[in-house]
């Protein structure tokens, strides 16, 4: 990202998450934050990115890991979510540069780790350190003519039953198969996930949608056992509850470890918190009617276009909402119901990345809609 | 060629701004080329693992 920011004379900085903040099953590997940014003596935007995708799904049909041009369709891992918004962001601030316009904000790009999972997100830790200023523009969204309304928060618990390893022949009385043990406690979590679902939250679902948005419980993975002449001593299960911002993180965490530790009696089983994400409430304020407009803009959306909704998919911004007090969260990006998020094929198209540029480049610009920027506002009363 | 309605929208400096956009619209592609190569993906090296063989 160094490489890829430098051209555009910014200033880098990388940041590193303390390993004691996110240790937990499954990661590995150190936690480097990228700030790049200009300094003028404007206010400052912060332009919001994480660089972390999932795991490439089974049945992806390309190398998820080299990009496929497919017409106007750019097909590969985190095109969409959220390379791509990397690559709009970048392309907005060299077109700037080649043509020396003049910026109402000194861009601050957030290069961050750990959105996807992970127990503290990069984002976190550079507002829990003060290194966050000005509004911020987050690019974890759509390409939608959306307002956003908040979203919940989520947490996974990683869950380790611990049987006893035998041979699978002579010796099998002396193991403990810790498959068949963990199957009471999956029960268990699959009775409670339509209790769980039921949950319901006031936050407006998406126009699309075919009713309100709800809690759920998943059993996202299960790890466990080698071989067959092997009695399995351990298996692992990765659990993830999206809570409404109506919930209590502390009570639905307590209501599955309950449930797990009835179903288990004696088992030796161990409970982790591997990840959170607090919810993220109304991120409303008085840059969005702008940033509307910038939208309008590079998408072509007329105002009558705009609707508010919030979302049961999750974001870091909880966190930064509640380390610095400050509410407001413009939301954009490139994902559609077509991007395939998450999925195999994941992608985004040329047309709205280039899109998007303009969208930003317009925000940006001192010369877009002053009339509408609480800055540029602010200025002209203490002239008067 | 500069819109009459982006000049009124924003200026003429943005309207050339945003006609560079579409002029350096392949340094996007090559960017996102760059990026995508990188495995970020959690838990690290979980992508190579499902490459299609």
């Amino acid at each position: 990202m160094h490489q890829i920011a430098a051209p555009l004379a910014l200033e880098c900085e990388r940041i590193i998450v303390p390993e004691e903040l996110w240790r937990a099953p499954g990661a590995c590997g150190r936690r480097t934050n990228l700030i790049a940014r200009r300094r003028s003596g404007r206010p400052v935007l912060g332009l919001y990115f994480h660089v972390d995708t999932v795991p490439a799904a089974p049945g992806w049909t390309t190398d998820p890991l080299q990009l496929t041009c497919e017409g106007d369709r750019l097909v590969g891992l985190g095109a969409a979510d959220m390379k791509g918004s990397i690559a709009a962001a970048l392309l907005a601030l060299r077109a700037a540069q080649q043509t020396g316009l003049s910026l109402a904000y000194d861009p601050m790009l957030l290069l961050c780790t750990d959105e996807e999972a992970g127990l503290y997100p990069g984002v976190r830790y550079l507002a829990e350190q003060g290194r966050l200023e000005g509004h911020i523009l987050n690019f974890n969204g759509s390409a939608m003519p959306r307002i956003w309304a908040g979203c919940f928060g989520l947490f996974t618990l990683t869950v380790r039953v611990h049987g006893k390893p035998a041979h699978a022949g002579e010796q099998r009385s002396a193991g403990v198969n810790a498959i068949e043990a963990a199957l009471p406690i999956l029960n268990a979590v699959a009775a409670l996930k339509p209790v769980i679902a039921q949950r319901t939250s006031a936050l407006p679902p998406a126009p699309q949608a075919s009713g309100p948005l709800a809690a759920s419980l998943d059993i996202s993975a299960i790890h466990g056992g080698q071989c067959g002449g092997q009695i399995p001593s351990l298996v692992e299960l990765l659990l993830c509850r999206r809570y409404a911002p109506e919930e209590d993180f502390i009570g639905a965490r307590s209501e599955i470890e309950t449930a797990i530790k009835q179903a288990a009696g004696s088992l030796d089983v161990e409970i982790i918190l591997s990840g959170h994400l607090a919810p993220t409430s109304d991120p409303g304020g008085p840059h969005w009617p702008r940033w509307q407009q910038a939208l309008s803009l590079g998408f072509g959306y007329a105002p009558d276009d705009f609707a508010r909704w919030g979302a049961s998919g999750c974001s870091d911004f909880g966190w930064v909402q509640q380390a610095t007090g400050l509410q407001e969260v413009l939301l954009t990006g490139l994902g559609k119901p077509d991007s395939c998020i998450h999925a195999p094929g994941e992608s985004t198209t040329l047309t709205d990345i280039v899109a998007l540029a303009k969208s930003l480049l317009a925000y940006l610009s001192a010369e877009f809609c002053p009339e509408l920027s609480p800055e540029a506002m602010t200025l002209k009363k203490d002239f008067a | 060629m500069i819109s009459q309605d982006k000049a009124d929208r924003g200026g003429v400096n943005l309207a050339h701004g945003l006609a560079a956009i579409d002029r350096l619209s392949a340094t996007a592609v090559h960017d996102l080329q760059r990026m995508v190569a990188v495995d970020t993906s959690f838990p690290p090296g979980a992508a190579t693992m499902t490459l299609p063989t």
